[in-house]
């Protein structure tokens, strides 16, 4: 794989053309203290990106509301301090209630979609079955899903990966090796450079996030996008969405005193998982059976190393491009935890954190990165009993706590997954193995892998558990005990609310979930389009 | 599994119970740290910032501080002020226990840590207090480890004069385009 040393002549769709730059507001100097629309979009990643492209093509007169910075192709620097203060939740160091679980999820225009690492699978169909059947979801089968997948593969351009990287190709030839089945990951991704930034903002413009497609695509029908703004709380009266009071961020990220109330006659919840329930809660929405923020789920997942003679260079090329379900629906869909194997890139900083620990061990890892592989096992969780996910909760200030208790039956899903990562690492050559444990050592073979590994103990900050998919919380089924949605998404106890984003996922996907939003999104706003044109035939 | 999450709990709460006393004794004594030759801090306080430098050149060893020289501890102190400062409640909340338990001299001796000022403990104690709390039966303890370490060592190899020592030769340059 060639490493590209240098990027020019790339222009930054948002200073190009004209309707995106007059429809682009930031709170801040919104100069009135009230706005209106059709419908309301609240957030900008992967739902509310697709929801307002399908609804401004409608006809409607859209508003997004993005609590978020406008960064866009110029401020892509490819600089992992940079990305994460723009980009992420907390600056990348969100994590759950008691520290045991990172979490990496976007905070700005875009969302996610603008620094995931672009793998998009389709909603493995026993997971729509298990939806089916446990939640009572109605039109969502797997071949009821099949043309929105299609749908959204054509408009995001999504298609297998070829370029493998060096990194990748340990998880290909470990599991050749072994005899297990593997596969190329489609991208969204149009033109790459294949350069391996994606997780930073694409310097590009190639990979098919919102922020590039669907959102100046409702900018140029008509929509307005108000970045720079938290909305606060849904005002709700006699089962009815009234408005939605919003406050102004200043570009440090503080709050303003500037405060502004958005109306329409519907309201898209698009915040994503986390965010969204805690909106739900903050604004005390009807809730009878005490559902908001429950079955929240991560994809806890953990990490493995290995060292090479060879150079890997981890920090380039395409993130993610082969996977392996191998070890995913082995047990079935419930039972013992499964896992998905997959590589994450290692730039300094967030392999420094993944490494875990101090000293001369940490700084004689750090100065073997560039011959270091890591893989990655994604745990599928909310499938069994003991597979409750989190719940979220409020801080004083309203902001949201996640609170994942790590239990027995999600540890000894890692331990298995640790494993099977060392056997595959091992089988593709690997020198050296080490978990990402506080007292992982490094191990030589598999033999003593398996030997030395027992001796570890798996508790809360022991593991280096991260997560990159933020999905529940109003969750999805006519089943009301649990669910909070109907399969249309429209929330059960207020008649012009609609959740379109993976908040409503009842379980976790068991794969990467992009696509998973997508295509439910399109589904969902492509018929809500349809009811609100009927509605009101002088704005279609 | 049941009674394994009650014994959590319970370590929880007397571990928040700690950190709660840590925090209001020395809610009187913070002083931020503002003054003369430091950068301008939002969260840190003097004693925060004694803190994470005697424990820097033990977490980072020989690569600290680099080629930075002088400029490191304050590039790394400013890195992780503006981190936490965009954390939420919760988190940051915790983390201002956690220094406010280590910034006070009698709490932190209970804790494991050194009785005189940070500035002026040794080497030795400080390597002692990193991996007893590192090796603690005490979810809290490990967390605070944790999270120690991660704010040096993620704010530490962000800095671009820092990439070499990770093997790391830097992403491609950007030549914008003429408009």
């Amino acid at each position: 794989m060639k490493i590209v040393s240098e990027i020019r002549g790339i222009s930054d769709p948002y200073s190009a053309k004209k309707a995106i730059v007059k429809q682009t507001i930031n709170a801040n100097q919104l100069e009135a203290d009230d706005i209106s629309a059709d419908v309301i979009i609240i957030g900008t990643g992967a739902g509310g990106g697709t929801s307002a492209e399908i609804l401004a093509q409608a006809g409607l007169k859209v508003l997004m509301i993005e609590e978020g910075p406008l960064k866009s192709t110029r401020d892509f620097k490819m600089d992992e301090q940079k990305a994460y203060a723009d980009l992420y939740q907390e600056s990348a160091g969100r994590a759950t209630k008691d520290g045991g679980i990172g979490i990496l999820q976007g905070r700005c225009v875009g969302g996610t979609t603008v620094i995931n690492w672009t793998s998009s699978f389709r909603t493995p169909s026993p997971t729509l079955d298990y939806w089916q059947k446990t939640f009572q979801v109605q039109g969502c089968s797997h071949s009821d899903m099949i043309p929105w997948f299609e749908q959204m593969e054509k408009r995001l351009n999504i298609t297998p990966w070829h370029g493998v990287n060096e990194n990748n190709t340990v998880l290909k030839e470990g599991c050749e090796k072994l005899n297990i089945p593997w596969k190329a990951i489609p991208r969204n991704v149009k033109g790459c450079w294949n350069l391996g930034y994606c997780g930073m903002g694409c310097p590009t413009n190639a990979k098919q996030s919102m922020l590039v497609t669907t959102i100046p695509d409702a900018l140029e029908h008509g929509a307005t996008l108000l970045y720079q703004a938290r909305v606060e709380r849904l005002l709700i009266k006699n089962n009815k969405v009234t408005g939605v009071e919003c406050i102004a961020f200043d570009d440090d990220k503080q709050k303003t005193s500037k405060k502004i109330i958005a109306k329409a006659p519907y309201i898209i919840l698009a915040g994503g998982a986390i965010n969204g329930p805690a909106l739900m809660l903050r604004s005390n929405a009807p809730d009878p059976n005490k559902r908001i923020g429950k079955r929240t789920f991560l994809h806890p997942t953990v990490f493995s190393f290995a060292q090479f003679d060879k150079e890997i260079s981890p920090f380039y090329g395409a993130p993610q491009s082969i996977y392996s379900d191998h070890f995913q629906w082995k047990n079935g869909t419930t039972g013992p935890l499964g896992y998905k194997l997959e590589v994450p890139p290692l730039h300094p900083a967030i392999s420094s954190i993944m490494l875990m620990g101090h000293g001369n061990s940490h700084v004689a890892d750090m100065a073997k990165l560039n011959n270091t592989h890591a893989m990655l096992a994604l745990l599928r969780d909310g499938f069994d009993d003991d597979s409750e996910g989190a719940s979220i909760t409020l801080a004083d200030n309203g902001s949201p706590i996640v609170d994942y208790p790590m239990n027995d039956y999600l540890f000894d899903g890692i331990k298995r997954a640790y494993l099977s990562m060392a056997e595959v690492q091992f089988a593709a050559g690997a020198k050296k193995v080490r978990p990402a444990h506080q007292h992982g050592q490094w191990f030589e073979s598999y033999e003593s892998f398996k030997k030395g590994f027992t001796h570890l103990e798996h508790k809360v900050s022991n593991n280096l558990v991260g997560s990159a998919h933020v999905m529940g919380g109003l969750a999805m089924g006519e089943n009301k005990e649990v669910c909070l949605v109907d399969s249309h998404c429209k929330y059960h106890y207020l008649d012009n609310l609609w959740v379109f984003d993976g908040s409503v996922f009842p379980t976790s996907i068991g794969t990467n979930p992009q696509l998973s939003i997508y295509a439910l999104v399109c589904k969902q706003a492509t018929k809500l389009a349809k009811e609100l044109g009927k509605k009101q035939p002088s704005s279609a | 599994m049941k009674a394994s999450r009650r014994d959590f709990f319970k370590v929880g709460l007397l571990g928040g119970a700690v950190l709660l006393v840590g925090s209001s004794l020395s809610a009187f004594t913070r002083v931020k740290s503002s003054k003369n030759n430091s950068p301008k801090l939002d969260f840190l306080s003097v004693s925060d910032t004694e803190l994470l430098l005697a424990l820097a050149p033990i977490v980072l060893k020989a690569n600290y501080p680099g080629s930075l020289e002088k400029e490191a501890e304050q590039r790394l102190l400013r890195a992780i002020d503006q981190q936490i400062l965009s954390l939420g409640e919760h988190s940051k909340k915790q983390l201002q226990q956690l220094f406010d338990l280590l910034g006070s001299s009698t709490l932190r001796y209970f804790a494991g840590g050194p009785s005189n000022d940070w500035s002026t403990a040794s080497t030795d104690h400080i390597e002692r207090f990193l991996d007893d709390w590192k090796h603690s039966l005490f979810a809290l303890k490990r967390t605070g480890y944790a999270a120690l370490c991660k704010l040096i060592t993620m704010n530490w190899y962000t800095q671009p004069e820092n990439f070499l020592q990770a093997g790391y030769s830097g992403p491609p340059k950007i030549y914008p385009p003429q408009e």
